[in-house]
Order: C-alpha cells, then structure tokens, then sequence
C-alpha cells in the first residue's frame, strides 16, 4: 500500500514534497482510500436496495400484498363511512393472499381482487356470489342466468353503489389477482374479513 | 518444507491454547471456575453467531437468485413449450419451445397478427396461444367451419380482444368463447428455438428437457397447455 521509502519525503505517487512521510500515508493516498470507500458505499447501497426491491416484488407476485380499498361499493365489510376530508389517508389497506392462485379454487363468499374486463388497468374488489355452474336469480330483469365454465359472478355489499357483474355479466376466474383475508388498516378496523353467504345464488341440485 | 504456515494463523492457535491453560499456568489464584466457564460459553457463542451469520448470508444469496429467477420469468422473458394442432401451420403439432416475453402486453404495445399466451376463459388453469385477429372497437368477421360455413360480425367491446387459432378447423378460440378481456392476456411469443419436438406425453417431453443441457429451455418454466393426444383432437 505505501508508495514511499523509508526515509524519503517525496510521495511516490503523486511526486510531492511531503515532510510528514513516512510516519504519515500522503495526503493523495487517503483522497484515494475515501473515494473508494465513498464508492463502495454507493455501490453497497445500491445492491441492497435492488435486492430488497426484487425481493419485495416476488413476495408480492407470489404471496400476499397490501392493498388500499377505494370506494364505498363494499361497506360496510371495508370503508364504512366516506370521509372526503381525509381522503386516501382513512382509506381501508387490507391484506390480498396469493396463495389461491395456484389452483384457482374459491368459495362462495369469499372477497376478491380481480381486473375490470372493461380496463385491465383497473383492479376492483367484490365479493363471490356464484361459482362456474350456478344459477344467479337478478331481480331486475327478472332473469335467471348460469354462470359458465371458468367464471365467477361478483357483487358488491352496497348494491347501491356497486358497480358489478350485474352491469358486465360474469368474469372469468383468469382475471382475479388475489382474495382479500385481513383488513390492517386503519388500527381500529383491524380483523380477519369474514365470508357471507347470499340469498340470490341457486346451487346446482 | 515448501508450506509455509500463515503466521496469524499460529498467533491464533497460540492465543487459543494460551487461554485454555493460562489457570493451570500463570493465574492459578485469580481464574476462578466461573470464569473460565464463562469464557467457554462466551466463545461458543461467538462461533453459533459466525454460523447464524454465514446462514443469513447463504439464504440471503439464495433468495436473491430465486428472486432474480422469478422476476425474469414473469416480467422479461421465459421459455415455454406449446403444443397442439391449433396453430398449425406455423407452430407445430408435436412441439415447439418459443421465447415469450411479458413486457409488450404490459405498455398495451400488443395489436392484431401478434401470437399471444391467454390464459383460457373456460378453464383458468390452461393457457393456450392463439394469434390477435381483432382489437377493441374493430368489426371482426369469422366462420365457423363446423356449422354450416356461416359468416358472422362482430365488433370487438372496450377492454377486449378477439382470438383466433391458425388452424380455423381445429381450434377452440374467440369464435366459441367470445371476445377474451386484455387482463387474461399473459405474453406475447416472439422467437422460436427449436422445431418440432417428438412427444408422446407430458412425461417424454420432461425427459427431453433434461436431455438438453447446454440448452436455456433447461431453466425455463414450461407451461402446460391443452392436452391433446390421438383421442381427442376432434373437440379442438
């Protein structure tokens, strides 16, 4: 490491007179020690946060990921009140499993991420009401319709303000991305989100 | 006589060995029991440390590589393995492996003549690759073979594409299951590696891939399309 002979006042490496040598390391030495260090430091950083960024992506791709609920067409199971004032600060963050995803089986009942058909941009939350057989009675039209091979029918708590398979028919299981099992914010709603059966669907006999 | 032991190497075994007999030697009276206990437990907890230490280092190198491995497949590209006769005459019956990449249908840069993997409507388990004919807001027409040659229209709604096998006679597509939502789009196929791959079963073809060592598809993820064999190539 040292660039200087015993004895000698010039610096080797940078050719300058430099009475503290040799007790002392040249002052072009330690510029050179800091910068690397300074460097490695960069660089250290920087594998770190792109090892915690893939990690965190495929932990989110494969298990479970939080995501906030928008909207009121789901209370009062997630955002019971509407709070303009706070905005997306009181919005619910519920935890979405990924694990359902491998066989694609599910539940009546169960709550639901999926993509709109309409814009695969958009993700919605709704509850399961029929699975692929099922007969859904809507009471608006006074239809009975089956819900086909592959597909889901979803509806919202709040029929009011929901918009769902009654407005875009049923949605192929293809595009659901995660079933929602715990609310985790804010600290007071925090529990495990409960399936509810309803009246409208009729099983296949 | 050439190995010339590393000096910090002896100071350390000196430095060991000089404390495991320094109470019997030089501080008889002071070294209690305790300790000497207390330095045994002392450094056999600063040696499961360096193994709990080397642990978290090796899993966090293993972690980061199935990481890596996993953001590759499901963001750049993978290789896969298609089979079946609903694309001929472009893709083979027998077996193909196509480089798929996963970037284009996420910057929506898809449009119709691209080959894509959708995974399918009626089962959500399969995926199967079928080429784009029509995009949103286009009027597609199309006949089904099998049902008196008759044309229809139809205009492809907002959010949706219409996908159609090259093998019109053979192919279960758009024109049995209708306009398919872009969100069950998966990627799109843009290099073939190999042609025609002999298969018999899903079983031969893992044997093939172990065979091929110095080939990439070795890492790749294969993803189980139709299953098709003799039998049943009529209800395609």
């Amino acid at each position: 490491m040292s660039t200087y002979l015993i004895g000698q006042k010039t610096c080797m490496n940078c050719k300058t007179l430099n009475p503290q040598l040799p007790l002392q390391p040249c002052r072009c030495i330690l510029g050179e020690i800091s910068n690397m260090a300074a460097h490695n430091f960069l660089w250290s950083l920087t594998k770190n946060c792109f090892t915690f960024g893939l990690i965190g992506l495929t932990v989110s791709d494969r298990y479970a990921s939080i995501v906030p609920v928008r909207g009121s067409s789901m209370s009062p199971t997630f955002n019971p009140t509407t709070d303009s004032f706070m905005g997306s600060l009181s919005d619910d963050h519920v935890l979405m499993e990924k694990f359902c995803l491998q066989k694609y089986k599910f539940s009546h009942g169960d709550v639901i991420v999926f993509c709109s058909p309409s814009n695969h941009k958009e993700k919605h939350v709704k509850r399961i009401i029929g699975l692929p057989g099922d007969w859904i009675g809507t009471p608006m039209t006074n239809d009975v319709v089956k819900v086909p091979n592959g597909h889901c029918w979803v509806e919202g708590d709040n029929p009011s303000s929901s918009l769902d398979s009654r407005s875009f028919g049923p949605i192929p299981l293809g595009l659901v991305k995660g079933r929602v099992t715990h609310i985790l914010w804010p600290p007071q709603r925090v529990r495990h989100v409960e399936r509810k059966n309803h009246q409208k669907r009729h099983s296949p006999s | 006589m050439g190995l010339k032991p590393d000096p910090i190497i002896i100071l350390t075994l000196i430095e060991e060995n000089a404390a495991d007999s320094v109470p019997q030697l030089t501080k008889p009276e002071r070294e209690t029991r305790e300790q000497t206990q207390g330095k045994k437990r002392e450094r056999e907890m600063r040696r499961w440390g360096l193994l709990a230490k080397e642990a978290l280092t090796q899993t966090l190198t293993f972690a980061r590589f199935f990481c890596l491995f996993h953001v590759t497949n499901h963001y750049l590209w993978s290789p896969t393995l298609v089979f079946g006769p609903s694309m001929l005459p472009t893709l083979n019956l027998t077996g193909d492996v196509i480089l798929a990449e996963y970037v284009s249908h996420r910057v929506g840069r898809l449009g119709p003549g691209d080959i894509v993997f959708v995974r399918s409507p009626v089962d959500p388990n399969k995926i199967v690759t079928k080429r784009i004919v029509g995009v949103e807001g286009d009027r597609v027409t199309y006949f089904k073979p099998r049902n008196g040659d008759s044309c229809h229209t139809v205009v492809v709604p907002k959010g949706h594409v219409w996908i159609q096998g090259d093998n019109l006679y053979a192919s279960r597509d758009s024109r049995q299951f209708g306009p398919v939502p872009y969100g069950l789009i998966e990627g799109k196929a843009f290099f073939r590696f190999f042609n025609g791959i002999q298969r018999r079963s899903f079983m031969l073809v893992k044997e093939v891939q172990h065979g091929l060592h110095d080939r990439p598809v070795v890492c790749g993820h294969l993803i189980a399309l139709d299953h098709w064999d003799n039998e049943r190539c009529n209800s395609y």
